[in-house]
C-alpha cells in the first residue's frame, strides 16, 4: 500500500504462503446509459492498453494464467457489481417467500456463472434458485429466452412455481402435436418448457427446427441424470445454442463417471460451438470441482427433522415360504440345465421372480411385507401420520396394485406411470389435503423424481431397487425443505430369501462407494460381477 | 502495474470504501478472507482475496491461533490492493478486537461494525451509533467531522442495507474458491 501502509506490524507471521489474487476492475463513463453516469467493464482494461487484469503479489514467480483469471475476474465482477450498477437484486424484487440464505448463495452462483452444476441435495430448492435468478437475469435484462428441458411429469410444476417465484415473467410448456409445437418454439416467452423427450424429437432430422435456429441466453437441465448417457436426447440438449448452461441434478453420477462426464460436457460448453469431450480422470475431475455447486441437507437445513432409515427382517408367511421355495429351487434347476448357454440375464429374471414373491404370494396374494405395512398403518393413522408406499412393480399380484388392494381401508392413492402426466397434480392434491387418504402407493420409476409430499413422514419400500440413489431420490419426496415431523423409512429384507442375500452384497459396495464418491450413489446392480451374480444361487461361472 | 483510472463520478462523489470479511471454511479449519475496495457509490474497484489455515496449538491460548490467522490475512490484503481506502470497515463479529490497536496499525480509519449494540470490544475502543441501526467500534481514532472517511460513512448508513456490500464480498470470496 502507499498510504495505508501498515505502520507496525508487531505479530509474528506464523502463516506464511499465504497468496492473495487481487483483481482490478475499471470505472469508464458510460454515455449510452445516461441513467447510469458510471458503470464497471472488463473490457476497459483493453482499451486503455493494459496487458492483465490481475495482479498476483506474494507469489511473483507464479506464471500468468490469463485466460482463466479473466475468467474468473469476469465472474466476480458480476458478483461484486450487482447492487452498485443499479440493477436488480434478490432485495430488489418482491418474493412471494423468503429464500433461505443458502438459497440465496445458490442465485447468485446462478447469476454469475455461465456454467454451473447445481448439484445440491433433493429437496433444497433447486428449481427455486433457478427460477430467482432467471427472473433476476430478466428484469436486468441479461436473459431474455431461458429454455428449461426437465422431465415430462415436472413440466406442470414449474410452470406452477413460476407463476408463483416469477409470475412477471412468460412461460410455455411445447407439447401437443407437430404442428401445435410448431408456433409454440416461435412463442416470444421468457421461458420455454420442454420435456426431454420432446425437445429429442423436435431438434433431430430437422436443422432449420426452430429450436435449434434459436440463440438460448439459459438452456437448464433439470434432472440432468437424464443426459448421463451420450444417447439423443443428450446431444439435443448439448446441440443448443446457449450463452450459459445450468445443469440441476442432487445426483450427478448414478452408475459410473462417464455420467458425470456427459452432464459437464453440457455445462462447460464451448461458446465456439465445438462439443467438448470428457473422459474419466483427472481433468474431468478438476473442472468437476470447479462447476459444482453441492450443499448437503445436513449442513445448511438446521431444522430439518431427522431421517431415520429401518432395515426390517420379515419372515415369509408360510405360504409365501412354500411358493418361493419353490419358485427358487425350480429356478435353480432350470438355470443348472442351462449349461454354458446360461446368462446374466437368465439370472436377473429369476431374481424378478423371487423379488416379486417376496412382496405377495402369487397363489392367494398373502404378504408378510403388506401385514406389517397395514399394521404399522393402523397406528399411525390414529396418530395423524400419512405414509408413501414405494414399489418397483405395478402388478396387481406384487406391486403397486397389490398393495392398494391391501391397504384399501386407507382409501390409497395411486400414482404409476399408467396415470397421464396431467392427472397426477390433482392425485396429488387430494393426498395432501383430504384426510380420507392416508396413504400414496407409488411406482418407483413413476413417482421418484419431483414430487413435494411433506405430508407424509413415514416411507415404506415394498421391494429394494438396485440402486440406492434412486431409494433415496424417493424418500426425499417427504424428506426435504417443509417438513415438520421425523421422516421414517421402513426397508423390507425378507430373510432366508434373495433379499438377504442381494442386500448383504450391496451393503458392502455401498459403503465403499460412499467414501470415494462422496455420497454420490452407484447403481450397484452393474457393479455385481458375473461371479455375485452366480454366487446368489451357488451356480458356477461359465466362461 | 497500476491500472490507469477515469470516473467522472468520482470526481463528484471522492471517496474509496475497503471492505473486509473473514469466513470460517465449512471443512476443515482454514478461513477464506477478503478486502473489497469500492467507489463511494459502492462500485467495484478492487477485490482481493485469499485464505489460511488456522493451526491449532499447545502453545496458544484458545483462540488465538484464529486471532494470529487474521491479523495474518489482513495484513496480505492490505498489500495486495492498490488504492488506498479513506476508511475500512469489518464486521464485529469476524474481527476479534484490538486487532488494529494491539498488532496491526494503519494510518487509516478502521472500524468494526454490527447491528448488535453491544458487540465483542475491546476497553479502549470507542463505539458509536452510526444511521437507526449500525453501531462502529473505532479500533484507531474515529474520524473527524467534515472528513472523506466521515462522509462516506453517512452514505453507507442512509443505504436501505448498509451492511450489503459485505454480502457482496462473501458471494465473491465463494465464487473465487469455487473456480479453484
Amino acid at each position: 500500500m502507499e498510504r495505508g501502509r501498515l505502520l507496525r506490524d508487531s505479530a509474528p507471521d506464523f502463516i506464511t504462503g499465504c497468496r492473495v489474487d487481487a483483481v482490478r476492475f475499471l470505472l469508464v463513463p458510460t454515455p449510452a446509459r445516461p441513467e447510469q453516469a458510471t458503470r464497471v467493464e472488463l473490457d476497459s482494461i483493453n482499451r486503455v492498453g493494459t496487458p492483465g487484469l490481475l495482479r498476483r503479489t506474494g507469489h511473483p514467480s507464479a506464471p500468468p494464467r490469463p485466460d482463466g483469471d479473466l475468467d474468473l475476474a469476469a465472474k466476480l465482477l458480476r458478483v461484486l457489481s450487482l447492487p452498485g450498477t443499479g440493477l436488480p437484486t434478490l432485495d430488489a424484487l418482491e418474493w412471494p417467500g423468503a429464500l433461505m440464505p443458502f438459497q440465496e448463495d445458490g442465485v447468485r452462483a446462478l447469476m454469475g456463472s455461465d456454467r454451473l452444476l447445481l448439484a445440491d441435495d433433493m429437496g433444497l430448492g433447486k428449481t427455486l434458485q433457478v427460477i430467482a435468478a432467471l427472473r433476476i437475469l430478466r428484469h436486468r435484462g441479461d436473459v431474455h429466452s431461458a429454455l428449461i428441458a426437465a422431465p415430462a411429469g415436472l413440466l406442470d410444476q414449474w410452470r406452477g412455481e413460476l407463476r408463483k417465484w416469477a409470475p412477471d415473467l412468460s412461460a410455455i410448456i411445447i407439447r401437443g402435436s407437430a404442428s401445435d409445437r410448431g408456433w409454440q418454439w416461435q412463442a416470444e416467452t421468457d421461458v420455454t418448457l420442454v420435456s426431454y423427450e420432446t425437445l429429442r424429437s423436435d431438434f433431430e432430422g430437422n436443422i432449420q427446427a426452430p429450436v435449434r435456429r434459436r440463440a438460448w441466453d439459459v438452456v437448464v437441465a433439470d434432472e440432468a441424470q437424464r443426459i448421463k448417457n451420450r444417447n439423443d436426447t443428450s446431444r439435443s440438449l448439448k446441440g443448443l445454442n446457449r450463452a450459459r448452461s445450468w445443469a440441476l441434478t442432487g445426483t450427478p453420477i448414478e452408475n459410473h463417471e462417464e455420467e458425470l462426464a456427459s452432464i459437464l460436457e453440457f455445462v462447460d460448453h464451448d461458446r465456439n460451438g465445438q462439443p467438448k469431450r470428457y473422459h474419466p480422470g483427472p481433468e474431468l475431475f478438476s473442472r468437476h470441482r470447479q462447476l459444482q455447486l453441492r450443499r448437503r441437507k445436513g449442513d445448511v437445513l438446521e431444522d430439518l427433522p431427522e431421517k431415520q432409515v429401518t432395515l426390517l427382517p420379515i419372515e415369509l408367511h408360510a405360504a409365501q415360504r412354500s411358493s418361493y421355495d419353490k419358485a427358487e429351487l425350480e429356478g435353480v434347476v432350470y438355470l443348472r440345465s442351462l449349461g454354458r448357454n446360461i446368462t446374466i440375464q437368465h439370472v436377473l429374471e429369476l431374481i424378478t421372480r423371487l423379488k416379486q414373491i417376496c412382496n405377495a404370494d402369487p397363489v392367494n396374494g398373502e404378504s408378510s411385507k403388506l401385514d406389517d405395512i397395514k399394521e404399522r398403518l393402523e397406528l399411525l393413522v390414529g396418530q395423524g401420520h400419512k405414509a408413501l408406499v414405494f414399489s418397483q412393480y405395478t402388478s396387481d399380484t406384487s406391486g403397486v396394485a397389490a398393495a392398494a388392494g391391501y391397504l384399501r381401508k386407507f382409501n390409497p392413492l395411486v400414482i404409476t406411470g399408467d396415470i397421464p402426466l396431467q392427472d397426477r397434480p390433482s392425485i396429488i392434491e387430494r393426498f395432501r389435503n383430504d384426510a380420507k387418504h392416508r396413504a400414496l402407493i407409488i411406482s418407483l420409476r413413476a413417482g421418484g423424481l419431483g414430487l413435494n409430499l411433506q405430508e407424509a413422514s413415514y416411507v415404506f419400500h415394498l421391494d429394494r431397487w438396485w440402486n440406492p440413489a434412486v431409494e433415496r431420490q424417493a424418500e426425499d419426496r417427504t424428506h426435504r425443505m417443509g417438513q415438520t415431523a421425523k421422516v421414517n423409512v421402513i426397508k423390507y429384507s425378507c430373510t432366508d430369501t434373495i433379499e438377504e442375500r442381494i442386500d448383504a452384497i450391496l451393503s458392502g459396495k455401498q459403503e465403499l462407494f460412499d467414501r470415494l464418491v462422496d455420497d454420490v450413489s452407484m447403481d450397484l446392480s452393474s457393479r455385481l460381477n458375473r461371479e455375485e451374480l452366480f454366487g446368489l444361487f451357488g451356480l458356477e461361472r461359465y466362461a | 502495474m497500476p491500472i490507469p483510472f477515469d470516473s467522472a463520478m468520482d470526481d463528484e462523489t471522492p471517496g474509496v470504501l475497503g471492505f473486509l470479511r473473514f469466513l470460517d471454511e465449512e471443512r476443515g479449519k482454514g478461513i477464506r478472507a477478503a478486502l473489497f475496495v469500492t467507489s463511494a457509490l459502492l462500485l467495484p474497484l478492487e477485490f482481493g482475496f485469499t485464505r489460511a489455515d488456522v493451526t491449532d496449538s499447545v502453545l496458544r491460548e484458545e483462540g488465538q491461533a484464529r486471532r494470529v490467522a487474521v491479523v495474518s490475512l489482513i495484513r496480505e490484503l492490505f498489500r495486495s490492493i492498490n488504492r488506498t481506502p479513506d476508511v475500512v470497515l469489518g464486521l464485529a463479529d469476524e474481527i476479534p478486537p484490538l486487532v488494529f490497536s494491539e498488532e496491526l496499525e494503519v494510518e487509516i480509519p478502521v472500524c468494526r461494525i454490527s447491528i448488535d449494540p453491544a458487540p465483542r470490544r475491546g476497553a479502549s475502543e470507542e463505539i458509536e451509533q452510526l444511521g437507526s441501526s449500525l453501531f462502529v467500534v473505532w479500533s484507531t481514532p474515529p474520524p473527524g467531522d467534515g472528513t472523506v472517511a466521515r462522509r462516506l460513512l453517512k452514505l453507507l448508513a442512509e443505504r436501505p442495507n448498509p451492511l450489503e456490500p459485505f454480502d457482496r464480498v462473501s458471494a465473491g470470496i465463494a465464487q473465487a474458491y469455487r473456480e479453484r
